[in-house]
């Protein structure tokens, strides 16, 4: 596993224990395959209020019940360390989401509770004037 | 005056939608609207109160002034009432899901958008209204099957469209399938009752269109003489007929490199759509092309401009089996339909699909 997936992995499993996380989690079953440029794929599989990660392509691509998420490893990176959130990194056209029309929010509410939990360790341990920006929130 | 068919369009919405017992729901209007004059009918807000109260859900209602939904700034009320909402339920002007406000209340935070297409108490209590749920969902999962297992799409029509896409399974979508398959986090159409993919490589032909849509600033949306565009690897070479100066001028100004990729195509899937306040684009007589920003339809491609264009009668096959023949939909006689149909009523009834042509779905548009 590449490092950026074991980041997205632990990411995405603490943000599941947020009340958004779990609100995503109650949502319905799907596939979300990662694909980060220059990285080996990686997916969550979302089954029964369940999250599982497993390394490479989903095993399965069913109609309605697979998205896959093309994004580069910087942006990723920055969503993860509170830098960008899930959403302006769409707007910008840096996260793809290949998938059926207004799908593949689930991992978008996950991703944003790991982008939201940075921002938190970052008011925790920064400087007076990092807990500033870290509070002011994002996206 | 309240009828019971009013009522019973607003329970179908609530079913439709899954609204359940615990949802916080908003129900927004606009009174003074232009685009959307109906937007306060107090029964048809009344009834949409009741239907969601009597499941167990808590309905808002919320009031604002209307406001330019492409370039102007929303109500900070209205964008902080979103906070607390699970499901927004849109009787006013159409929200524009681009707009960042939403694009976050939706995708991060899991705002279920219902954007009520039946907002007249005449279309709410219509057969379109009243349409069953699960009648629609599985002609949608009939239609979603069928397009998601081909591997291309061939679209004619009388008017001399020729346009061959392939498809990827997991681009096929719309607002036909059940909606729980997109929880949370979503916005849907009631009732809904179109099907899409977005189109991939290699996509080449010829488009023949006959109307713009009504968001878009032309003078006159139909085409006349019809606007011919040449597609060659997902873009237009070649623009000329009706509204083709328009077009350039448009793109010239305001477009990109990517204001004419192919970004959709999307049919309608509902029988009983057409005239009497509802969406006519839902009929399955009207297929329309997207052109520009493909990121919202699973596209890989960002635009800053979206157009879209309108067909009639088409022919669409799938792997060279036809699923729209002339304008009618084919799955409607299938037997997983009909069997369905048979619990609702008389499934010729039912099914029966109501005509529509361009001219009568925007031939009354004009733009100052």
């Amino acid at each position: 596993m590449s490092d950026i997936g074991r980041e997205l992995s632990v990411a995405i499993e603490a943000a599941t224990r947020t009340a958004r996380g779990e609100r995503a989690l109650k949502g319905h079953d799907e596939y979300y395959e990662f694909l980060v440029e220059g990285c080996t794929p990686c997916h969550f599989e979302i089954a029964g209020g369940r999250l599982k990660f497993g390394d490479g392509p989903a095993p399965r691509r069913e109609p309605l019940r697979y998205t896959r998420l093309e994004i580069s490893e910087g942006t990723l990176r920055a969503i993860l360390t509170g830098d960008l959130s899930p959403v302006g990194a769409m707007e910008r056209g840096e996260l793809l989401l290949r998938t059926r029309l207004y799908g593949g929010g689930q991992m978008i509410m996950l991703l944003r509770a790991a982008y939201d939990l940075a921002r938190a360790r970052r008011v925790e341990s920064g400087s007076p004037a990092q807990r500033a920006a870290g509070g002011a929130g994002g996206g | 005056m309240q009828t019971a068919e009013l009522l019973e369009g607003a329970r179908n919405l609530v079913r439709y939608a899954e609204i359940r017992a615990g949802h916080e729901v908003l129900i927004h209007f606009e009174p003074g609207s232009k685009a959307e004059p109906c937007s306060d009918d107090p029964d048809v807000l009344e009834a949409l109160r009741t239907a969601v109260t009597e499941v167990g859900a808590r309905a808002s209602i919320m009031s604002t002034p209307p406001w330019n939904k492409t370039g102007g700034s929303q109500p900070p009320m209205f964008v902080a009432a979103l906070d607390g909402a699970d499901f927004l339920i849109g009787q006013g002007e159409y929200l524009y899901t681009k707009n960042h406000y939403l694009q976050v209340a939706m995708f991060e935070k899991g705002l279920v958008y219902i954007e009520n297409e039946a907002k007249t108490a005449a279309a709410l209590s219509s057969s379109y209204g009243r349409f069953p749920a699960e009648l629609m969902f599985a002609i949608g999962t009939a239609v979603v099957e069928r397009v998601a297992r081909a591997r291309t799409a061939r679209v004619t029509t009388p008017a001399g469209t020729d346009m061959t896409m392939s498809i990827r399974p997991e681009t096929v979508g719309g607002y036909c399938y059940p909606y729980r398959q997109d929880s949370p986090g979503y916005k849907k159409g009631f009732p809904g009752g179109t099907a899409c993919f977005h189109p991939e490589d290699p996509v080449n032909g010829v488009i023949v269109a006959e109307a713009f849509a009504p968001f878009l600033p032309v003078p006159n949306l139909i085409c006349d003489p019809p606007l011919r565009l040449e597609y060659r690897n997902h873009r237009a070479v070649d623009i000329s007929g009706g509204g083709a100066d328009w077009l350039r001028d448009f793109w010239q100004r305001r477009g990109d490199a990517n204001a004419s990729w192919l970004a959709e195509c999307m049919w309608g899937v509902h029988p009983r759509a057409g005239g009497h306040g509802t969406r006519d684009a839902s009929n399955p007589h009207l297929l329309h092309f997207g052109l520009g920003n493909s990121i919202p339809y699973g596209g890989p491609t960002f635009s800053k401009t979206w157009v879209v264009l309108f067909a009639q009668d088409a022919t669409l096959t799938l792997d060279g089996e036809t699923l729209v023949d002339r304008g009618r939909l084919t799955v409607l006689d299938a037997p997983e339909v009909r069997a369905v149909a048979s619990r609702f009523g008389d499934p010729k009834v039912l099914l029966e699909q109501v005509p529509v042509t361009v001219q009568e779905a925007f031939g009354g548009h004009r733009h100052e």
